[in-house]
């Protein structure tokens, strides 16, 4: 089992009043952990909602494996979307909804769930109804996990969970992921404890895709460039700017683009330092902008 | 890997589960109607000399008790399903299997607490044997009436719940007549006295009434496989 | 600990490289597995796995399949070696040109060096 590509093309999901999905493209190699990052509202869990066969795209394709998803018992089957407060039956002992999960999910590996529940201090007699958003969360969690899915995606799980609890999800992810490959999908717009878990990346903004690419990539077409303003602004002329800090004679610019060796030279020669962009910040600055 | 679930088809699996959750409340409902029934009987042979058939008055509970059941686990179950990555399809068939299957043990259960009483009352008169269509042909009546009930019950309730998940719930509630219809449809077609059926114009032939009562549960059927085919799971809160 | 605007698993090889340079891990020593770099240091382990591609293919470590990976024989002299002769160009030359510009004298830098790191 090594995971399932996923191929979206020209994706849209229009709702009464608004666009949730506007001319999606992007491809998720099958084995590979993807970040799906976006504001509150830019579509990510309608995506993927529609790609996890919950609603019908508008118009466009999905295609899991080289099938739409849609009503197909065998591609549904590997896929296992994790929604943030876990779909569950709410009223039942955590232990009867794993019996289920063990029923239901194909690759469902019952000891792990046993040791995950252990390892969130879980309790089996518990109901879902009675935990907390945390609680809830590492529910959802244990149930992504075990349930051993070619195709798994934690739509902002993590968000719900407190830091311990979160880097033990990343950690068991990890750890889970390398002993059974798969295609993973993470979505969040808190990123800066998980950029580096993802191979690649796509940003949404309203509802398009607005980066999609090797998360090394996008990191590197990042720069913070910090020296004399006039310098700074003759090195940055062209470029695409994302943010200006004026610090007295000093300037401190942010760029998106090619930022090339050639740069660097020029930066090194002009006095100009050159530093990295945390993937965070690359993200808040490329979707707040103004324009509609 | 669990071996043994890899290749059973999901809705069997689904049906297992619903059949289970269904039998497991029916069993505490049948408890609760004998002790209604044994209450009923010692209050009784204190007021009025005659025995009846009591039983035949929990046709009422045995038609609407499953039916709220299945608008419980329709709406319990629907979102589980779908995202623990089964198709509508088989949500469909395994509901459709889980009426089909509960509805004639409401009908086994009635009959066989009917036959109990007569056979502790044997001075008691057989109450359905009045010109009726299913009183006519006794216990086996009983049961017969009764499975229909139950099984268009639990479709009906299944029904009732997917319009609720679906539309808005002035919508749905407008939406209870052609819901809720099959039941009182198969009340009627069922009911102990012929003159409702008549005036109804309803077949007062058994066969009739049978064929009705299949055509009623299969149309009841269309509607919830058509309301539930495509239907898109809501987002969580 | 990861921070540069190199991409990681270009400083992950550099760390490497760095701890076979100080003596921290021996020809022949085992390396950290991919799954231990990622799980360690919560990155993806493809990233990782390319650091080590890196450096197998540069002949600092070597595969040992269904054991792990090792650093291989002379790994560290040859390191060494890299880094003496980059020494002068890379860290040197910016020093001196510094000290130039700051009006540092070559004779004050011979007299610090000589004593040892002491003025």
């Amino acid at each position: 089992m090594t995971g399932l590509t996923i191929t979206v093309q020209d994706l849209s999901v229009h709702f009464k009043d608004t666009r949730a999905l506007d001319g999606v493209s992007m491809r998720i190699e099958a084995g590979s952990i993807h970040g799906l990052l976006g504001r509150n509202g830019s579509g990510k869990t309608t995506l993927l909602s529609t790609i996890a066969a919950l609603r019908r795209p508008t118009r466009g394709t999905i295609l899991v494996d080289g099938e739409d998803p849609f009503e197909s018992e065998r591609v549904m089957g590997d896929i296992c979307l994790i929604r943030e407060s876990g779909d569950v039956l709410t009223d039942e002992k955590i232990r009867t909804n794993l019996n289920y999960f063990a029923d239901v999910r194909r690759h469902w590996d019952p000891d792990y769930a046993a040791e995950l529940l252990d390892a969130f201090e879980l309790s089996p007699r518990k109901r879902p109804d009675k935990l907390s958003r945390g609680q809830r969360s590492a529910l959802g969690v244990t149930i992504g996990l075990a349930s051993r899915a070619p195709v798994t995606f934690f739509d902002e799980v993590h968000l719900g969970m407190d830091a311990p609890s979160r880097y033990r999800f990343y950690d068991l992810l990890l750890a889970d992921y390398v002993d059974h490959p798969r295609t993973i999908v993470l979505s969040s717009h808190l990123i800066s404890e998980i950029e580096q878990l993802f191979a690649t990346v796509t940003i949404l903004d309203r509802g398009r895709v607005l980066i999609h690419d090797d998360a090394e990539e996008l990191r590197s077409r990042g720069a913070a460039l910090i020296g004399p303003a006039a310098a700074v602004r003759e090195l940055t002329n062209g470029l695409q700017v994302l943010s200006t800090q004026s610090l007295g004679p000093t300037e401190k610019v942010t760029v998106f683009g090619s930022v090339d060796a050639d740069l660097h030279r020029r930066a090194r020669a002009a006095d100009v330092e050159v530093g990295p962009v945390p993937m965070q910040d690359l993200f808040v600055h490329l979707t707040s902008g103004e324009e509609s | 890997m669990t071996a043994g679930t890899a290749h059973r088809p999901t809705w069997l699996t689904a049906t297992k589960r619903l059949v289970s959750a269904h039998a497991l409340v029916a069993g505490w409902f049948w408890a609760v109607v004998v002790l209604i029934l044994v209450g009923a009987h010692i209050l009784m042979s204190g007021v009025i000399p005659t025995r009846v058939v009591i039983a035949q008055y929990g046709t009422h509970g045995a038609t609407w008790f499953p039916f709220s059941l299945a608008i419980i686990f329709v709406l319990a179950y629907l979102p589980v399903h779908v995202t623990s990555g089964m198709t509508r399809r088989s949500f469909i068939r395994a509901n459709v299997a889980t009426a089909l299957l509960m509805g004639p043990t409401y009908g086994a259960g009635l009959a066989l607490l009917a036959a109990v009483e007569r056979a502790v009352f044997p001075a008691a008169p057989i109450p359905f044997d009045q010109e009726q269509v299913f009183g006519a042909h006794g216990l086996w009546g009983l049961f017969v009436a009764q499975s229909l009930l139950a099984i268009t019950g639990i479709i009906c309730g299944l029904l009732v719940g997917i319009t609720y998940y679906r539309f808005h719930p002035l919508a749905a509630t407008l939406l209870l007549i052609p819901t809720v219809g099959p039941v009182l449809v198969m009340v009627a077609l069922t009911a102990s006295d012929a003159p409702i059926q008549q005036w109804l114009g309803l077949p007062t032939g058994t066969g009739w009434a049978v064929g009705a009562a299949v055509a009623v549960i299969a149309l009841a059927t269309l509607a919830f496989h058509l309301a539930t085919r495509t239907i898109p799971i809501k987002p969580v809160e | 600990m990861f921070d540069g605007t190199e991409p990681i698993y270009i400083q992950i090889a550099d760390q490497i490289r760095a701890d076979i340079i100080a003596g921290r891990l021996n020809a022949g020593d085992q390396v950290m597995s991919t799954t231990q770099y990622a799980t360690t240091y919560r990155i993806n382990p493809a990233t990782a796995a390319k650091a080590f591609a890196e450096l197998v293919a540069e002949g600092v470590l070597y595969k040992q399949r269904g054991v792990g990976m090792f650093v291989a024989d002379g790994a560290p002299e040859r390191l060494r070696a890299e880094r003496r002769n980059a020494f002068f160009a890379d860290r040197l030359d910016p020093v001196l040109a510094e000290a130039r510009m700051l009006g540092i004298e070559p004779a004050d830098l011979l007299a610090y060096i000589t004593n040892g790191g002491r003025r």
